[in-house]
């Protein structure tokens, strides 16, 4: 179940940061992970969305300030989720 | 004249204020029927151009539409015996609206008069309907809609919901989606337990914050009181929106975020605390649910800096994005659990924790990305000497020392800042205003730091 989560959760997770910016970022360049989430183009409205998203989708809170990175964020969520 | 027209048909119920509501509703009583006018919020509509003419009793059918479609629209407020306050939303009832002929060239004009007249006295919230409508004829054709909105019934955001969805039912006739959320349903939503947890954490932050912050923003008295106490100024400054635009781009955040934070790191040369307090009012229009809700929504976040006059403003905006963020998250709470963690802090503090700073961008939401192009560097120095100081109505007596407010004038970036002039005199109101924008335009080309610049006494 925790390999599932961890080989699972990037793909979705990037998928939830596309559409908090209303798929104006793909999933791939997030996931390509060359960039920070703001010089990707996210802004602060959608990273609160996403933020928002992640509470809804998996009951989790993670700290807005910190989402930026997406390394960051997958391994933050996929601790709170173990 | 006065036209009376009948609504029914929308879904009645009662409940509970939402927190924003909740919040505004406080802030009305405190002020009281002669002052509650201050929290009502207009808007003008012109006709929709290629159609029509648009007979009032056109303009009326739209009006029961929109009605029907909002909950909020159909509210009133009231209190309990034990003065805590709830609210009914009925299914039907009558909306009187106002019509007034005007010639065409003064249409216009007269439009803004009827709406600032509409919106000269405070709503009766037991009693009235949360909106008044106003109508400007030509030839028995209407021209202009002015709608004046109670603020326990709809915040900006939601007052530009308003205005697009009657547009879009005079253009249509009638619109086949519902709206994203009604206010029955997030009230429903805040009392579940997913709404309260997501208030408690937004209270940790809030709390964690009131337990170091300065108790006040602004607690020396360093003036005879100015005429009016509390006056308000405006720079507009098309070379501020142009740097702001710049910088934002450069550090990858919102225009509102550099704002905030270029103000805070000014307050930080006039105040004598190293840690600054500033509660930015937030939209809270960050789930797709929210996107058609009509209600109030926004309520205060907390954000503090701790202020360096010797940082660069990169420098600062480097690190504290993520207290900014952390400030947009948590500005979704109970009102009621505020206030007694308030009073809690306060008593444990031995003082009373109230920053009495706040931050208001009243730009609508903005979705879109940012330009692709931008003036050079000469042009914007340039077009400061363009930027303009306008004093506004004031008031002599209210509840915020210092309420700082990004808006847009005749298409122009214009940031204002309403104060206790015992606290900072109009010159320091104007200084304060000219030191953000000086910092602002002076970081979109070199590095610039909050002690170089002065701000006058």
């Amino acid at each position: 179940m925790q390999d599932s989560v961890e080989t699972t959760l990037p793909g979705r997770l990037a998928v939830m940061v596309a559409a908090a910016t209303d798929d104006q970022i793909s999933a791939d360049d997030v996931l390509a992970g060359e960039h920070s989430l703001a010089a990707l183009g996210v802004t602060s409205l959608s990273l609160i969305r996403l933020v928002d998203a992640i509470e809804d989708e998996f009951g989790v809170d993670v700290d807005p300030g910190l989402v930026d990175d997406f390394a960051n964020l997958v391994a933050d969520v996929a601790g709170r989720l173990r | 004249m006065t036209e009376r027209v009948r609504f029914t048909g929308g879904r009645a119920g009662r409940a509970s204020l939402a927190w924003g509501q909740r919040a505004i509703w406080e802030a009305m009583r405190e002020a009281g029927p002669a002052n509650a006018h201050y929290f009502n919020i207009w808007r003008v509509l012109a006709m929709p151009r290629g159609r029509g003419p648009y007979t009032v009793d056109q303009v009326l059918s739209a009006v029961v539409a929109l009605v029907g479609r909002h909950d909020s629209l159909r509210t009133r407020i009231s209190a309990d015996q034990d003065g805590r306050p709830f609210q009914i939303v009925s299914a039907d009832g009558w909306v009187q609206t106002r019509v007034q002929a005007a010639t065409e060239q003064e249409a216009e004009k007269a439009a803004e008069g009827l709406v600032l007249d509409l919106a000269a006295r405070s709503f009766d919230l037991a009693e009235e309907w949360p909106l008044r409508i106003g109508l400007i004829t030509c030839d028995d054709a209407v021209r202009q809609v002015g709608v004046v909105l109670c603020h326990t019934s709809a915040d900006g955001y939601a007052a530009d919901i308003v205005l697009r969805d009657l547009r879009q039912l005079l253009l249509r006739g009638s619109l086949t989606r519902p709206p994203s959320q009604q206010l029955l349903d997030l009230v429903a939503e805040q009392e579940s337990g997913v709404g309260r947890n997501r208030s408690e954490r937004a209270l940790a932050h809030w709390e964690a914050g009131y337990r170091k912050i300065p108790p006040t923003m602004f607690p020396d008295l360093v003036a005879e009181p100015g005429s009016p106490r509390w006056s308000k100024a405006l720079l507009e400054s098309r070379a501020l929106e142009d740097a702001v635009t710049i910088v934002a781009a450069r550090h990858h955040m919102s225009t509102a975020t550099v704002l905030l934070t270029a103000a805070t790191s000014l307050i930080g040369t006039i105040v004598p605390h190293e840690t600054c307090a500033i509660t930015p009012i937030v939209h809270n229009r960050f789930r797709p649910e929210t996107r058609d809700l009509v209600t109030t929504l926004s309520q205060l976040g907390l954000f503090t800096l701790t202020t360096d006059p010797d940082a660069t403003l990169a420098e600062t905006l480097e690190t504290t994005q993520p207290e900014a963020m952390r400030a947009y998250r948590h500005a979704q709470y109970d009102q009621l659990a505020w206030d007694e963690m308030v009073a809690r802090v306060s008593a444990d503090r031995e003082v009373k924790v109230y920053p009495s700073c706040c931050f208001n961008d009243l730009r609508p939401v903005d979705h879109s990305g940012l330009p692709d192009s931008s003036p050079g560097e000469d042009a914007v120095r340039t077009s400061v000497a363009s930027s303009r100081i306008e004093w506004l109505p004031g008031v002599d007596h209210f509840n915020c020392d210092f309420c700082f407010f990004v808006t847009r004038q005749s298409g122009i970036l214009s940031i204002g800042l309403s104060a206790d002039t015992c606290r900072l005199p109009q010159s320091r109101i104007v200084g304060l205003l000219r030191a953000v924008e000086e910092l602002v335009v002076e970081s979109a080309f070199r590095d610039a730091r909050p002690g170089e610049l002065e701000v006058a006494p």
